[in-house]
């Protein structure tokens, strides 16, 4: 008996009871598995094709996954960094306002106050300045320096005694 | 500026003053003040100047710096003679004093200046 005539009447068996099966690729049920006289079709074995494609798959959203993650987290960290800019931000505009209201208080006061100023204080202070500027010129040491002791000193130290004097007096 | 600030400032002025006649408004108007402090301040400024007319006016004149009345101010002014760098012309008017001076009591203040003088140095 042939090898060929031998592998011929068994699978011949399997395609007899099997008319109505159609061309179907028999990769997937190579020995002509049937239930009941019914073809079991691949999606009831586990395909080598597929595993091959679910292991590439695992990695990629694996990867996928770490980095949504990382992603959610710089997201997270940007959303916390955004609002305390925003608070930040929020704080100093309070401020400016404020102040803005202050100086509108005052510009209010100030144009609503009558205020009077007293020429005779402002003449007197202004003396009292001119003076006071004077006597540092005048009584400065090397201005003395450069007078005559007889004619200029003489007079001054004269009064100063005087007036020192009359306080012990 | 107070009062006390402007004579201070004149007296340091007539210290310094390149002006001879300086002694002169320092013996006219300082020695002759009512006050201890202006007299004090003046026997200061004539020290230091440190000329024979200068330490004159202090050692050789009756009530004047080492024979001022106040005892406070004299004091201060022999303190003053004995802090003196150069001593020159202090002792030639010591000399002087003792020399040729007609009143006793500056002869004798003379005396013991220069025999202080002899103890300090």
């Amino acid at each position: 008996m042939e090898i060929k005539s031998i592998s011929n009447k068994i699978f011949k068996t399997a395609s007899k009871t099997n008319e109505n099966q159609t061309n179907q690729s028999n990769h997937t049920n190579p020995f002509g598995v049937n239930f009941k006289g019914k073809m079991i079709t691949a999606d009831v074995f586990d395909s080598s094709e597929k595993s091959e494609v679910s292991f590439a798959g695992n990695i990629a959203s694996k990867v996928a996954g770490k980095s949504k993650l990382i992603t959610s987290t710089f997201i997270g960290a940007m959303g916390n960094l955004s609002n305390s800019i925003s608070g930040t931000l929020n704080k100093a505009v309070n401020t400016f306002k404020n102040a803005g209201k202050s100086i509108n208080r005052v510009w209010n006061y100030l144009n609503d106050t009558n205020v009077s100023i007293s020429f005779d204080l402002v003449k007197r202070s202004s003396r009292r300045l001119a003076d006071i500027y004077t006597d540092n010129k005048v009584y400065n040491v090397s201005e003395l320096l450069k007078k005559n002791p007889l004619d200029y000193i003489g007079p001054k130290f004269k009064d100063a005694v005087a007036v020192k004097e009359a306080a012990l007096a | 500026m107070n009062n006390d600030k402007k004579l201070k400032n004149i007296i340091d002025a007539l210290a310094q003053h390149q002006d001879n006649s300086a002694v002169e408004v320092l013996e006219e108007i300082g020695t002759n003040s009512s006050s201890d402090e202006v007299r004090r301040l003046t026997a200061k400024a004539l020290i230091e100047r440190n000329s024979h007319d200068s330490l004159s006016v202090l050692i050789l004149k009756k009530g004047k710096g080492v024979n001022d009345l106040s005892t406070s101010v004299a004091m201060s002014t022999i303190n003053e003679i004995l802090s003196l760098k150069d001593k020159t012309e202090v002792i030639k008017v010591l000399d002087e004093a003792q020399d040729s001076n007609e009143d006793e009591s500056i002869k004798e203040t003379a005396r013991s200046i220069k025999a202080l003088m002899a103890f300090s140095a």
